[in-house]
């Protein structure tokens, strides 16, 4: 009996301790991820808590993002948002238990881009999901697509150094992946102007980081974000932007179609939805909770420091701007091989 | 660069930061020692508890608990024969031997100083050699990984002196399960069978918690209904090592808190490869390999340096470049970004005090955890007198509450259960789960390398892979780890004969 | 074990070797390669285990292992209990199939004392609770009770 009263009295002392711990905080998102007892009345939706399944690893970027945002959403709805990571199969095991959910508009996802259309255009998953599986409720971020070398790279000191060297000499680029934002940027590039970048996929930012500062890789893909970063710290000149316009971020860095290129767009970009098939009264109401939260000056700020920027489109236009990404993946099929 | 350390010692003494640290060693220990529960898991859950602490108490928290939770596991290793975390089960081989002879307090206090050791030697390496010891890991890259990769497998062959071909089956097992997922190269799955969640391939800590804890309670069940309670025996032995062990296991506590460090710095290798090489470099280099399972304490005290090591060499790429050295400070990192702290230079400039606190907080935890590891060490022995009956489901709730909560997935804990079944069965037909293990983390390591240094190379491989000092080392180390055993092995048949012909007695 | 074990595993090692090389077949070259390594490499040892195997069993060998018993009913009946448990934590629900688990395991291992029982019960599910839930806000499974 000794044992178990020592056992006792161990998680007594522990539970003390961390609620203790536990109740030093306000702010956080709150607790319990066992469903409410309380019915939902439509009357006043929201009344209980709802969950945000995010696609990725606590700690990823989307997860940091999401948990600097939804502290301003919970105020604005009046119910606590718990996130639930459920991570896996490149963001759909996530995205499939979320369209599975009952349609009740207490479950909302944050939806990735472009891996969530990859993974459906993708034949080889064999997924006939498609964009109208989602009622959209907003953008969060946008991390457009960036170019740069080593600091030090003594060839490539502009844009146009880089694509004419890369017209006649094979180039090793990074990407996060076969048909991730960077490598599709690459393809895309090779397609239009006729460069030989030749992708090493990576598992993320900071092997290829480490590639390229290591001078083991030539040209480093990513996205403003991780660039910014890196430049700040030294470490990489940033040569152009696959954006629309510039990055305020990197406010003297040319975007392609400036530097006189086909005018390729690409992003990585994380925002939230519901799943098909919600009251559209309570999308009204969630979207409008979302959207003010998002232009938040505190939260955007946040945001800003960690090198991100935020885009909150709703509505059509979220739905154009996904349509065009879309659009820019099935230009290149059958580069992919699709 | 001292007068970062100075004002970050003034940090770290403060109320908040050494209840942080406190209540991090307990948890770590606690849930390290719990098999099914282990350090990622433990790291992964509460940094959400971070959010509210400002980032030194809280990111203190995080590391003692990371360091805590990997000497905790040797715990139930030694006494339940049940690796508490992956990292510990290494210690499990000679530590449990230990117990059996009834010297399970000696075991405890050995793992409790190697693990001490390990961790400040890591923690110190962190501290002052950072900077230098990054500038080298830049010159890593794929072709390096794929080397050392390699390198990493023909261990595999020592593993399993006995059967060579089982040891080796049990490896190539591993690689196959490391087969499985999305084919990050080409976007293709491979062998998931459609199910999704196979898509992102099998989860390493579910399958590694079911090949050892899982197999493990299987194996117990066999001699359940005869277990005698106290087949342990009484337990003699003291506690803190004497003189004369400490002695005996300096040079391999050392050598191990090298190896657990280097290991540590790669990415994606973390305690639980940095103990298994630990324990057979330490049984390579021995004079008595022999006495290398049969409860020698150079057994417990190699692996537990090691993994601890690693604790410290995998913050040092995360701190300076971003790129996690294991799993656990893949998660560290996540907490740290969220507390806006961005991996780079600027780490050790403006934040400096913060990264500073950090890592001396580490070296504290390690005192800490030696400390209160030395004083519980008597209540632990007892955890040996609760009925196996109760133990046993005990572990398996924890095993399964352990996979579930990494990802909030049930499908880890079919994985899990599946590779207890498996590890089960392999124990019974002589193979062994711990190549396994080993496969299944550097298989892809090694293929992703190749793969990649392919393109990389623009063309020749050889000639890319000649033209880097790096590699040229590791390939030459790697032919003679293979060739060394083969040479050694003829040349002590040869000087036997050579005794036999001249007629000198066999030792 | 019994004789031919070494052998059964042999070829049903070269067997999934095939099919892994077969299921690489409609994967891009590249893809294809490590697998077909590793299932190739798989044959030849696979090839030695089986000879070996074939080898030993005709001599004549005491293969009285060891000289304790041991129970396999008891791993069989350890192993139904776990995947019952697996099976119904969805539709029950995390805590009552915990419950149902640990007092069944006990049951199923002649554990006499209802108070053992109980108290292990209660305090494996408090102390579960008490961290991954209330403090840690796992999501356990929910099923159709708790």
């Amino acid at each position: 009996m000794n044992k178990k009263k020592f056992l006792l009295l161990m998680v007594l002392a522990l539970s003390l301790v961390m609620m203790a711990g536990c109740s030093a905080n306000e702010t956080e998102p709150s607790t319990n991820g066992e469903t409410a007892s309380e019915t939902s009345n439509d009357e006043s939706y929201p009344n209980k808590p709802i969950s945000v399944i995010i696609a990725y690893s606590a700690g990823g970027n989307t997860d940091i993002a999401a948990r600097i945002l939804l502290p301003y959403v919970e105020e604005e709805l009046g119910v606590p948002l718990n996130v639930i990571n459920k991570p896996g199969g490149g963001g759909w095991t996530g995205w499939t238990e979320f369209l599975n959910a009952p349609k009740d508009g207490y479950t909302i996802g944050y939806i990735n881009t472009p891996n969530l259309v990859t993974g459906y255009l993708n034949p080889e998953f064999n997924r006939d999901n498609s964009l109208d599986d989602f009622d959209l409720i907003a953008n969060h971020v946008l991390d457009y697509g960036a170019i740069a070398v080593r600091a030090d790279d003594e060839r490539f000191k502009t844009i146009d150094d880089l694509i004419e060297y890369a017209k006649e000499n094979q180039v090793t680029g990074t990407t996060t992946g076969y048909a991730g934002d960077d490598h599709i940027a690459q393809l895309r590039l090779n397609d239009s102007v006729g460069t030989d970048f030749v992708a090493v996929h990576q598992a993320g930012t900071s092997e290829m980081l480490a590639a390229v500062i290591g001078g083991h890789v030539d040209v480093f893909f990513d996205n403003v974000g991780s660039v910014t970063i890196a430049q700040e710290n030294g470490e990489l000149r940033a040569l152009a932007v696959l954006a629309p316009e510039r990055s305020k971020f990197l406010p003297d860095v040319p975007t392609l179609e400036e530097a006189g290129y086909p005018a390729i767009v690409t992003s990585s970009a994380r925002g939230l939805a519901f799943a098909k098939g919600v009251d559209e009264e309570k999308v009204k109401i969630v979207t409008d909770a979302f959207v003010k939260a998002l232009n938040n000056p505190e939260h955007i700020k946040r945001i800003e420091d960690l090198g991100y920027l935020v885009d909150s489109m709703s509505g059509e236009e979220y739905l154009n701007f996904l349509k065009s990404d879309e659009a820019g993946i099935i230009e290149i099929k059958d580069v992919l091989g699709w | 660069m001292m007068d970062m350390i100075i004002l970050a010692l003034e940090q770290v003494f403060t109320v908040a930061t050494m209840i942080g640290l406190f209540v991090g060693v307990s948890a770590g220990m606690i849930v390290g020692a719990l098999p099914g529960l282990s350090a990622t898991m433990a790291v992964a859950l509460l940094i959400p508890l971070t959010y509210s602490m400002g980032p030194i108490p809280g990111l203190v928290m995080l590391v003692s608990i990371y360091t805590a939770g990997i000497y905790g596991g040797s715990i139930s290793a030694i006494l339940l024969h049940t690796p508490g975390t992956p990292s510990s089960a290494a210690t499990v081989l000679d530590g449990y031997e230990m117990t059996k002879q009834g010297r399970g307090l000696e075991a405890i206090g050995i793992s409790t100083v190697a693990s001490v050791f390990g961790g400040v030697f890591s923690g110190l390496a962190l501290l002052f050699l950072a900077p230098p010891l990054s500038t080298i890991s830049l010159k890593f890259s794929e072709p390096e990984f794929f080397l050392i990769a390699v390198f990493g497998l023909t261990i595999i062959a020592s593993l399993a002196a006995d059967s060579i071909v089982k040891g080796l089956l049990s490896g190539v097992f591993g690689l196959i399960v490391g087969l499985i997922g999305t084919d990050l190269l080409t976007g293709f799955p491979r062998f998931s069978f459609g199910i999704t969640n196979m898509q992102s391939g099998i989860s390493l800590v579910p399958a590694m918690i079911g090949l050892f804890s899982i197999s493990q309670v299987l194996s117990q069940l066999e001699t359940l209904r005869i277990a005698k309670k106290h087949e342990i025996g009484d337990i003699k032995g003291k506690l803190i090592p004497s003189w004369k062990n400490l002695k005996a296991i300096a040079p391999t506590v050392l050598f191990s808190s090298v190896i657990g460090l280097f290991v540590g710095m790669l990415p994606g290798a973390g305690g639980d490869i940095g103990s298994w090489v630990g324990y057979n470099e330490a049984k390579r280099f021995s004079k008595n390999p022999e006495k290398f399972g049969k409860g020698c304490i150079e057994g417990v005290a190699a692996p537990e340096a090691a993994n601890n090591a690693v604790t410290g060499g995998a913050l040092i790429p995360m701190f300076i470049l971003g790129i996690p050295g294991s799993a656990v400070a893949a998660v560290l990192l996540g907490g740290l970004m969220i507390q806006g702290l961005v991996p780079g230079r600027a780490l050790f400039t403006t934040h400096g005090v913060i990264t500073y606190s950090v890592i001396i907080g580490l070296i504290l935890a390690n005192i800490v955890m030696g400390i209160l590891g030395l004083l519980t060490a008597k209540h632990l022995i007892k955890v040996t007198n609760v009925p196996v009956v109760i133990l046993m489901p005990a572990i398996v709730l924890f095993s399964i509450v352990g996979s579930y909560a990494i990802n909030n997935n049930m499908f880890d804990v079919y994985v899990m259960f599946a590779f207890g079944v498996g590890g089960y069965l392999m124990k019974k037909t002589g193979f062994h789960p711990a190549p396994v293990v080993l496969a299944m983390i550097l298989g892809p390591l090694a293929e992703g390398g190749l793969r990649r240094t392919l393109v990389m190379a623009k063309g020749n491989v050889f000639t890319y892979l000649l033209g880097r000092p790096i590699s040229v080392t590791l390939m030459i180390l790697i032919v003679i780890a293979i060739v060394s055993p083969i040479i050694l092995d003829y040349r002590k048949k040869n000087s036997k004969k050579l005794k036999v012909e001249n007629g000198v007695p066999e030792e | 074990m019994k004789k031919y074990t070494d052998v059964y595993i042999g070829v049903v090692l070269i067997i999934i070797a095939l099919i892994i090389i077969v299921m690489s077949n409609p994967l891009p070259s590249e893809s294809a390669v490590f697998p077909r390594i590793v299932a190739g490499i798989m044959i030849f040892l696979s090839l030695i285990l089986t000879f070996n195997g074939l080898k030993s069993s005709k001599s004549v060998k005491d293969e009285s292992e060891s000289t304790e018993k041991i129970f396999m009913k008891d791993v069989l009946k350890g192993a139904a209990i776990m995947i019952l448990y697996l099976v119904l934590m969805p539709i029950l629900g995390y805590f009552t199939a915990t419950t149902l688990f640990i007092v069944l395991f006990m049951v199923a291992y002649n554990e006499k004392s209802v108070r053992k029982i109980l108290t292990t019960v209660v305090i494996l599910n408090v102390f579960i609770y008490m961290i991954f839930v209330a403090q840690l806000n796992v999501p356990l499974p929910q099923g159709l009770l708790m």
